[in-house]
């Protein structure tokens, strides 16, 4: 009897800092009662049980995701529509540019399509974009070239395009009768095509 | 005195081992492209007992994955929550194993994957090697993201397959 507790004394011992290494309490009840009881053991630290302050904290982070989720997603829907809407209106554009400039005889028949076009494509851009800008964004990223900067990066030129596309098309209808509407046209035709190109970047570049 | 015993008897003993470094990766598949997230920061453990069973417990904060688009990431995070559950973790025990490896080998890890605060029992095939003064193993297994009510991301209004891979390469080294 004392030599099988002077065994036992001398395992323990033994055994003893390699319980203080783990750092932790073995056989931790699981939740999940379908669990192998061997693998109950944790040999690494338990994460610490999280106070009210911070469950509350990442009961509002969880919140903010959720939003963040469901407005990109709509997102998602608008970039496919805002794509698919600024074809549409630069195939109008060129066949009024063709019409006007092509020996198209001029007729005007595709002006209209365009100019709906164009207002539906903006309006869409505008919704799809706010959608982005105004997600809540809980998380802090750190700033680095990835896709989704480099989308960003798309999305900021075909901005700017638009804008410059609103007011040029402007402009260039208020040049009817003019010499100068000819390189109006021109320029608001470059501009549409760098503004779908830049659109289609953007849209492209998330599928990597 | 009975019950001294059965203390001294649960406790603890064998080699221990830390992860010293290694890698955990995941891989879904959407119909337009697959997606592969990785992790250096990994936490794991084994502890090697003298019957040759090896309990294993390994690690990573899910907040550490980087599939090179911090927006996808965030989106993981909130698919995870991420929030509550903050570690993608694996507990296990492998057997017939007898530490210093005298050569490469092949086995089973009986194991519980956690994530998303689901639990699924799983066999993972590991292949361990000798590396140094330590072992490398390295896995990789499926896991059904559906099976860990995991809610599947959506690029294009398609959802990822159900199906996602988890690897791994971890060096284990003596516990200091």
């Amino acid at each position: 009897m004392i030599a099988l507790a002077l065994a036992l004394s001398l395992g323990l011992q033994q055994s003893r800092p390699l319980a203080q290494k783990q750092g932790a309490s073995t056989a931790q009840p699981s939740r999940d009662q379908t669990a192998p009881q061997s693998d109950d053991i944790d040999l690494l630290p338990k994460a610490a049980t999280p106070d009210a302050v911070t469950t509350a904290r990442n009961q509002a982070l969880e919140q903010d995701l959720r939003k963040r989720r469901q407005m990109l997603q709509l997102h998602q829907l608008g970039g496919m529509l805002t794509l698919a809407t600024l074809g549409a209106t630069v195939v109008f554009g060129e066949l009024n540019y063709i019409d006007k400039y092509g020996g198209g005889g001029d007729t005007g028949r595709w002006s209209g399509w365009h100019t709906w076009s164009a207002y539906t494509s903006a309006a869409i851009f505008a919704a799809t974009g706010a959608l982005a800008v105004l997600a809540p964004s809980p998380i802090e990223k750190p700033a680095r070239l990835d896709t989704a900067m480099l989308h960003k990066i798309a999305m900021s030129v075909a901005t700017a395009g638009m804008v410059t596309q609103i007011v040029l098309g402007i402009a260039t209808a208020g040049k009817q009768g003019q010499v100068s509407q000819r390189d109006y046209a021109l320029a608001h035709q470059i501009v549409g095509f760098t503004t779908f190109g830049a659109t289609a970047v953007g849209f492209g570049v998330l599928t990597f | 005195m009975l019950a001294l015993v059965a203390v001294l008897l649960c406790a603890p003993s064998g080699q221990l081992l830390d992860v010293q470094e290694g890698t955990l990766s995941y891989t879904v598949v959407h119909k337009l492209h697959e997606v592969h997230a990785s992790t250096k920061q990994v936490e794991g453990r084994a502890l090697a007992q003298p019957d040759g069973t090896v309990k294993v417990q390994v690690r990573a904060k899910v907040a550490t994955f980087d599939s090179g688009n911090s927006n996808r990431d965030a989106h993981m995070r909130e698919a995870t929550h991420e929030a509550e559950h903050p570690y993608a973790e694996v507990k296990g025990t492998l057997t017939g194993v007898t530490l210093p490896l005298a050569a490469p080998a092949e086995t089973t890890l009986h194991a519980v994957v956690e994530l998303n605060g689901e639990k699924q029992a799983q066999d993972i095939p590991i292949k361990l090697q000798p590396a140094g003064t330590g072992v490398r193993a390295t896995f990789t297994f499926p896991i059904s993201l559906d099976a860990l009510k995991v809610e599947r991301p959506q690029l294009l209004l398609v959802k990822v397959d159900d199906r996602a891979t988890i690897s791994g390469d971890l060096r284990f080294e003596a516990a200091k």
